[in-house]
């Protein structure tokens, strides 16, 4: 186990690796920030003192050779738009995002486990048409929709709920129903249609063949083997959310990482960029080895290669 | 199992966050809540002729000379007289008696101080950029009151400049923006971490009248509907830039001018380079149905790029006449001459650039269609636009149109007039000598000579040079809660000064 | 799915019998048929839309702008509304239809197509190879979307073929994770290993014995994520890397009208029912397949009695 977990890691450095070298150099494909940050009818001089003072004026390689050199001293630079460094933007970004998806990811994966279970056990019965309907719906609404109709419904015109903002536990209900309603769509059938799998295979048969008769026992097995790629996909809505729950966080006005990241590559603010690249990276990094680890735990057969 | 551990770790870390911030509440009852789309990024006081004016700008840091939004002209602030000593050199008289937030004196050693700043190449200061790139002022104290600020060349828009020159507190960091700038103004940051929402208090040691606000907070919201909606349910006071279809009563949410002026340029290429392409270019556009039909009657057809308040300004030049018959002859007057008129002509858009912008343009190619001309619509992203935009231009230059918006808040055309239209102007596509000559010409004048003069350039270049498309002054709308009274007026977009607000039946 | 049986062991019936059938079975299960015959609707107006309204869906009229919907004195082209240029919404809806399905298409079937394979490699082929694949994902799923886009919009040319091919790009490493980790199971299954025993060749575990155990879940993902590239295609508009005017695709008028749910909702309702009604019946659809072609499922189709 030791052992894995260091080649694991030695393995997501060299990706992190890779993700920067790539990020740095493609993100300056994407034009200057100098021409971005200034206004339109800036004189070239200034905009050429701008670029020589940032260091843009400088060959790629000398510009990635000083990053690299700074982040040695775990120095991430500074966002170009309000001199603050780069790291501490995203870390003071980054709960906030973690939180709604994490919230929204426990709420999608309880309503798509009992969902799609339950759907399962009769396919094209009666519950099962329903709920299908009712997530295949909700995995294809546009998410602003939902955002900006909520907004309007609860908070203009019941007065239920405030439009927007961080404060009370209030304001969450609307950004977590913005961030939930799709994965939770997506996950219910795929739970539904590994548990039509699960409950058809020789596993469950050979349970109930030997006389369990308890729905409750039945589902605990069917479920255990139908979790291998529900886990895979609730890993993957995950991974999209930590990356960036733009939609709520811009709508809501919620300060984190989505909206950074988006405001960020807007204005070509590469420190920034940088970095929050960096921190979702090695968040995702660690839910693929939770996942990796899930699949162990669910199915003994499956080792770690 | 892990999860559920790190799942524990986070409800803490939630229900933590909430009990934190939920502390945070406002019972003032002149407190006010500002809702708007900026990010506010960096609001130090060199930064001022941005969107970040909106909320230092005569609030927490003044600046000499104050612009009467009607008349354009300046008027005393912190400055209360100034004089042309010499052709170089203004003589400024200050204000006594007036002392910063941090108990510091406002003095000549401090507009000096807040000058040589600006001015220093370690800081980006947006107000140097964009005002005095080519204008070095070199301030020199005088008494304690009295400063002179001189140029190289006469500059007889000094005052104008004075209206730009927010002067922060002589402690502030010489060598680093700040994102808690100290002044004179009527209210003052007391703290702010960088990223939070931005929160003025009026303090009481200011010299002039006290505002009836005490408290505004400032606060970001991306969507227009959100902000409308915000005031209406009373989180907000006033919401700033509400789109044109969420501006949906005229009692709450009045339209502004933002100063801005839109049209297309064109590059003189191709069919371009023809006269008669241009002006039947202009000739097929029905502007009253674009503005009726897309924008309504507080938008305002533009004749040259500024608004009438600004210096140089020419009232009597008239827009376009729709004239589809007469365009479709020039173009085949053009053709004649072997003129390619057929050809592709692209219209560089930029994305999400101003309200109801994409539909315009589609409109606009629909219209050009009906007199035979093929105008492709191109969209870019803001970074891709720039490049097309500013010389040096890429080698060989297309055809095209280029669609821009230009905001002349300063009070003087020359700020219009070089840029775009003198051969050496930066985003100008052509060299014309009468033009030029009319605009050096102008710039080297002052008074009546100098309105007349830049009056001469406009009406010559819409007549001899039809260098672009002319649109609309722009207008923005804002949603103003029914608490308040408050009139937004043609600054409002680039100042807007708290003490202006008042809260209704209290006064 | 049991382990004796894989489609590819079911006996095959003649062929005019075997369709009559399947219509037969299409018609038992009404939602299946429901959602084929909207997917058949979607398909014609993909095909003829263009050269039956060619002019409709442009044709702009300022002073009716944002008509509301179900009035008729406009003409029934007018019955979903008109949008902020006063275009008929149905007729938009309709020459909508032919790239939105092209482009969508093109992306989840390019991104099924590669993810199965590096999933499957990286699945069986444990070792130095699927490492470097996985890393390879992961480093794919940590890159933001949104510069992805951008550097794809400066470094080659907005283009529909681009536009699938960010698409397609950033989806592969959900269809390479969900399919290595079916793979993973059922490589240690009892079949594929007696295979092994038997001396069958690689590639004829992977294509005979595992890929039709891993299909099931990975079509059941696609048709889920045909509303999802649909969506993101509308986003990349932002950015003018999606389609540009006057084309138009579904998400394209999603996005247009974005700014208009206030105050004419119809803008974005309309194509966006559009959507969620195309990617419910493509899952209808997916699902009734894999029914009627799962021996062991297929009962339920056959004998309407017991469902």
């Amino acid at each position: 186990m030791r052992s894995y977990f260091r080649q694991r890691t030695m393995q997501s450095a060299i990706s992190l690796f890779g993700l920067v070298v790539l990020v740095f150099f493609l993100a300056r494909l994407t034009g200057n920030p100098t021409d971005l940050l200034l206004p339109v009818d800036t004189p070239l001089a200034v905009r050429e003192e701008f670029a020589a003072r940032h260091g843009f004026d400088q060959p790629m390689l000398v510009q990635f050779g000083r990053y690299l050199l700074d982040l040695l001293q775990f120095d991430f630079g500074e966002s170009l738009r309000d001199g603050r460094p780069a790291l501490q933007m995203v870390l003071q970004a980054f709960p906030t995002t973690l939180l709604l998806s994490f919230w929204a990811m426990l709420i999608s994966l309880v309503i798509a486990i009992v969902t799609g279970s339950i759907a399962a056990w009769r396919p094209g019965g009666v519950f099962d048409r329903i709920a299908s309907l009712i997530s295949l719906a909700g995995a294809s609404i546009p998410n602003f929709w939902i955002a900006i109709v909520g907004v309007l419904v609860f908070s203009v015109w019941l007065r239920a709920l405030p439009t927007s903002g961080t404060g009370t536990p209030w304001h969450w209900i609307m950004p977590v129903t913005v961030l939930f309603v799709r994965p939770c769509g997506v996950l219910t059938q795929v739970v539904r249609s590994s548990m039509i799998d699960a409950l058809a295979s020789p596993y469950v048969k050979t349970a109930r063949a030997r006389g369990v008769r308890s729905r409750v026992v039945i589902f605990g097995h069917a479920l255990r083997n139908a979790m291998l790629p529900v886990v895979t996909v609730a890993g993957d809505q995950a991974a999209g959310m930590v990356n960036g729950a733009v939609i709520a966080e811009t709508v809501f006005g919620f300060p984190g990482i989505g909206k950074l990241m988006i405001d960020s590559i807007m204005f070509r603010d590469f420190a920034v960029i940088q970095a929050a690249v960096m921190v979702t990276a090695v968040a995702i990094f660690v839910l693929n080895i939770l996942i990796d680890l899930a699949y162990a735990l669910l199915d003994p057969r499956v080792r770690h290669g | 199992m892990s999860i559920f551990r790190m799942a524990g770790l986070l409800c803490g870390v939630a229900i933590g966050s909430v009990v934190a911030t939920s502390a945070f509440a406002q019972d003032d009852a002149n407190a006010i809540t500002i809702v708007t789309p900026y990010a506010f990024d960096n609001i130090d006081a060199c930064n001022s002729s941005s969107e970040v004016g909106l909320v230092v700008r005569e609030n927490v840091v003044e600046a000499l000379t104050h612009l009467n939004p009607e008349s354009g002209k300046p008027e005393p602030r912190l400055a209360t007289s100034w004089e042309q000593v010499e052709p170089t050199v203004w003589r400024i008289k200050l204000r006594e008696g007036v002392t910063y937030f941090d108990g510091s004196a406002f003095d000549a050693e401090a507009v000096s101080r807040s000058i040589e700043r600006m001015f220093n190449p370690k800081l980006d200061c947006l107000n140097r950029g964009k005002l005095f790139a080519n204008i070095r002022l070199t301030p020199k104290v005088v008494d304690s009151h009295t400063i002179d600020i001189s140029t190289e060349k006469p500059q007889p828009l000094m005052p104008i400049f004075m209206s730009f020159l927010t002067i922060e507190s002589p402690k502030t960091d010489f060598d680093a923006m700040t994102s808690t700038p100290v002044g004179t103004g009527p209210f003052a940051i007391p703290q702010r971490n960088a990223g939070d929402a931005i929160v003025l208090v009026r303090q009481d040691k200011y010299w002039g009248e006290a505002p009836a606000v005490s408290k505004a907070t400032y606060v970001r919201r991306d969507e227009s509907a959100l902000r409308a909606a915000m005031v209406e349910v009373g989180e907000a006071d006033i919401g700033l830039n509400i789109a044109i279809q969420d501006a949906t009563n005229p009692e709450t949410d009045p339209g502004y001018l933002n100063g801005e002026t839109t049209r297309l340029r064109f590059s003189f290429e191709g069919p371009l380079a023809d006269i008669r392409v241009r002006k039947a270019m202009n000739l097929a556009i029905d502007r009253e149905a674009l503005r009726d039909g897309l924008f309504n009657q507080d938008y305002a057809i533009a004749t040259q790029m500024f608004l009438p308040r600004i210096n140089g300004y020419n009232p009597d030049m008239k827009p376009w006449p729709y004239d589809p018959e007469q365009a479709k002859s020039l173009i085949d007057e053009a053709k004649k001459d072997g003129v390619d008129v057929g050809a592709e002509i692209p219209l560089i858009s930029r994305i999400n650039f101003y309200a109801n912008g994409q539909e315009t343009m589609e409109a606009m190619i629909a219209m050009w269609q009906m007199v035979g001309l093929n105008v492709k619509l191109q969209p870019m992203e803001r970074a891709q636009w720039l490049k097309l935009v500013n010389k040096p231009y890429a080698e060989p230059r297309p055809a095209m149109l280029i669609q821009e918006q230009h905001d002349n808040n300063s009070g003087d055309a020359t700020f219009t007039m070089h840029f775009r239209y003198h051969s050496t102007g930066q985003q100008s596509e052509f060299g014309d000598p009468e033009l030029d000559r009319l605009i050096d010409a102008a710039d080297a004048a002052s008074g009546d000579e100098r309105v007349k003069l830049f009056q001469q350039a406009n009406a010559y270049s819409a007549e001899n040079v039809v260098p672009d498309v002319m649109m609309f002054h722009m207008v923005n709308y804002m949603r103003i809660s029914d608490r308040l009274e408050f009139k937004p007026d043609d600054v409002t977009s680039t100042m807007m000064e708290l003490s202006q607000i008042k809260f209704r039946g209290t006064n | 799915m049991s382990d004796m049986t894989h489609p590819t062991a079911a006996a095959k019936p003649p062929r005019e019998h075997a369709l009559a059938e399947a219509f037969l079975m299409l018609w038992r299960d009404k939602f299946a048929f429901l959602s084929a015959c909207f997917l058949l609707l979607v398909v014609i107006a993909a095909l003829f839309g263009p050269s039956l309204l060619p002019d409709q869906a442009l044709q702009m009229n300022l002073r009716g702008r944002n008509a509301p919907p179900f009035e008729l004195e406009r003409g029934w082209l007018y019955i979903l509304g008109a949008d902020n240029m006063g275009r008929s919404l149905l007729a938009r809806l309709v020459i909508g239809s032919r790239y939105t399905l092209m482009i969508a298409g093109s992306a989840v079937v390019l991104a099924l197509v590669v993810g199965t394979i590096l999933g499957l490699i990286a699945g069986y082929r444990q070792g130095r190879i699927a490492t470097i694949i996985l890393r390879g994902a992961d480093i794919l799923m940590s890159f933001p979307s949104l510069l992805l886009a951008l550097i794809v919009l400066f470094v080659l040319a907005p283009s529909v073929g681009n536009v699938v091919l960010v698409l397609a790009l950033s989806r592969v490493p959900v269809y390479l994770r969900t399919c290595r980790a079916e793979v993973l199971e059922i490589r240690e299954r009892q079949f594929v290993k007696a295979a092994k025993v038997l001396g069958a060749s690689h590639a004829r575990i992977v294509f005979l014995h595992i890929l039709p155990n891993v299909v099931p879940t990975l079509m059941t993902l696609a048709t889920l994520e045909f509303a999802a590239v649909m969506l993101s295609e509308s986003s990349l508009s932002f950015l003018g890397l999606g389609v540009q005017a006057p084309a138009v695709t579904w998400g394209l008028m999603v996005a247009d009208g974005r700014g208009y749910l206030a105050s004419a909702w119809w803008l974005s309702f309309w194509p966006g029912v559009a959507i969620s009604l195309t990617a419910i019946s493509a899952n209808l659809m997916a699902n009734w397949i894999r029914t009627a072609t799962d021996p062991a499922q297929r009962w339920r189709l056959e004998k309407r009695t017991r469902a």
